[in-house]
């Protein structure tokens, strides 16, 4: 019965807008972050606190806020976009089924990138500063120093991203139960909004626990074969 | 050179804005009402209205439901600590032959989500008449959160070297004495991350609470905050500023106490977790 809902498609689909978010925003965006707090401009303490705050606050206070800031009418964001001439950018963020699972993605990433950050750095501050004098010496540039040490040097931290930004997009739930709950229409239902919307607003405890069977099939088997792809390509590596 | 330095600040702030503003901003709103808050999106408050706060504390009694959340998390985090404590000396220290599968055992839910046992859990609650019972959820919480602690905690301690219990053993020394005296000690930074992970988990946590919780007096923080939203909806929006500010406050104050144990340790449980 699962398999006939087109709500379940459109719900795996939004976790594949998830999974999509983690790398072309997420990951770029939290490998720049780290590069700054790893690097050595002053105030580097200072930035990396004000990053690394969205991540640790709680999911509830942070969703209310931004439901908020991204209202139609009278949210800061289309206040913003109203004041600097660009009436035609202010839409209802949350409340248009074509850009809602957008929207919330982008929140979780504005959420998620402070922690991201601190796991690339770690990586960085793990390549001997040796590498980069070399380089330096023979003549790259910081942008040549970035691409052709520090990338290929951070590949099993690259790994970990990946592993995580897949198992982690199956489990969102506070932030789109808080900001949307799903809505409108379900256009921003997840797999896990899904389970507890049928089994606890509609009482339909069979469908929800097949949606369960499948979170826990899809999350065991993305996680093993993640781990055996990229161990496999690390040996041939 | 000179250019290139210009432009890595200038995006530096350009980020720290980017992520404070939103914080920043909620601040100035939880002083502001709601013509404020709709028109003056810079400004600071014209007045400053500390009724806002007033009213988050007398009639969304976010107070309580901040110490309701430190309740669950204190004792929820001490509990898995304990149990994870247990459980890890024989699984690091000995040589059973069913440590391994009792590990992979525990291990496995951590890629299990917690959300699939939403229903065979409430039907366990349900069962035993559950609801509203700080007992029961903070067993919950504290099991949730013990495959990391057992995770974390058997990794490190297998590193700490065999002789030390040979020695200890020889010395006379019994195994609680052992653990509690020799190993936890020595496993403190396991420990430590283990706890600060379980803190921050069980303190924000909200599906649970929605689930278990429907007396107002036992609303954890993020059940006292939705609640409070849905009562009031858009007509006043300053006391829901407000309330969210305060339950923002003390994360952010042991935050910054902790800071470095506190990056390192939600870094480190994620890479692993």
């Amino acid at each position: 019965m699962m398999f006939q809902d087109e709500g379940f498609y459109l719900s795996l689909k939004n976790v594949l807008i998830f999974i999509l978010g983690s790398f072309i925003l997420i990951m770029p965006f939290s490998f720049i972050l780290a590069l700054i707090i790893t690097s050595k401009i002053k105030g580097k303490r200072f930035f990396r606190v004000s990053y690394f705050i969205p991540s640790i606050l709680p999911l509830t206070a942070l969703g209310l806020l931004w439901q908020f800031l991204l209202k139609g009418k009278g949210g800061l964001i289309n206040n913003i976009f109203v004041s600097i001439g660009l009436d035609q950018w202010a839409m209802d963020w949350l409340g248009d089924p074509d850009i809602a699972i957008f929207s919330v993605v982008a929140v979780n990433a504005w959420i998620f990138c402070g922690l991201n950050m601190i796991i690339f750095a770690s990586g960085m501050v793990s390549i001997p500063e040796e590498i980069y004098e070399a380089a330096t010496i023979d003549g790259a540039n910081g942008f040549q120093k970035v691409l052709y040490i520090t990338v290929p040097l951070m590949k099993e931290i690259f790994k970990i991203f990946s592993i995580l930004a897949v198992t982690q997009s199956i489990r969102v739930f506070a932030q789109v139960y808080v900001m949307t709950g799903g809505g409108p229409n379900g256009a921003t239902e997840v797999p896990t909004t899904m389970l507890y919307n049928q089994s606890f607003v509609y009482n339909n405890f069979g469908g929800g626990n097949a949606i369960a069977t499948f979170i826990v099939v899809t999350a065991l088997v993305s996680t093993i074969v993640l781990n055996r792809l990229f161990q496999g390509k690390a040996r041939s590596a | 050179m000179k250019i290139g330095k210009i432009v890595i600040y200038g995006f530096a702030i350009l980020c720290s804005i980017f992520f404070l503003y939103p914080l920043f901003f909620n601040l100035l709103s939880s002083f502001k009402d709601n013509e404020g808050i709709y028109n003056e999106i810079l400004a600071l408050p014209t007045k400053w209205r500390f009724e806002n706060f007033v009213a988050a504390f007398e009639s969304a009694n976010i107070h309580i439901s901040i110490i309701n959340s430190i309740i669950y998390a204190t004792f929820g985090t001490l509990l898995s600590l304990i149990l994870g404590l247990l459980a890890s000396y024989p699984l690091a220290r000995f040589n059973f032959k069913l440590n391994t599968p009792i590990y992979l055992y525990y291990t496995l839910g951590l890629m299990i989500p917690v959300f699939s046992m939403l229903i065979p859990i409430s039907q366990i609650v349900t069962a035993i008449n559950g609801f509203n019972n700080y007992f029961v959820m903070i067993i919950l919480y504290a099991v949730f959160e013990l495959p990391l602690t057992i995770f974390l905690i058997t990794g490190y301690m297998k590193d700490l070297p065999k002789e030390l219990d040979e020695s200890a053993i020889m010395d006379g020394c019994g195994p609680y004495r052992l653990l509690f005296q020799i190993l936890a000690p020595l496993t403190m930074p396991a420990i430590s991350t283990a706890g600060i992970l379980a803190f921050f988990g069980i303190y924000n946590d909200l599906v649970w609470n929605v689930l278990f919780i429907t007396d107002h007096d036992m609303y954890n923080i993020s059940m006292g905050l939705l609640t409070f939203v849905g009562k009031m909806g858009t007509s006043d929006m300053g006391p829901m500023f407000a309330s969210i500010f305060i339950t923002i406050i003390p994360t952010i104050i042991v935050y910054l106490f902790f800071q470095e144990k506190i990056e390192k340790g939600l870094g480190s449980g994620s890479v692993k977790g």
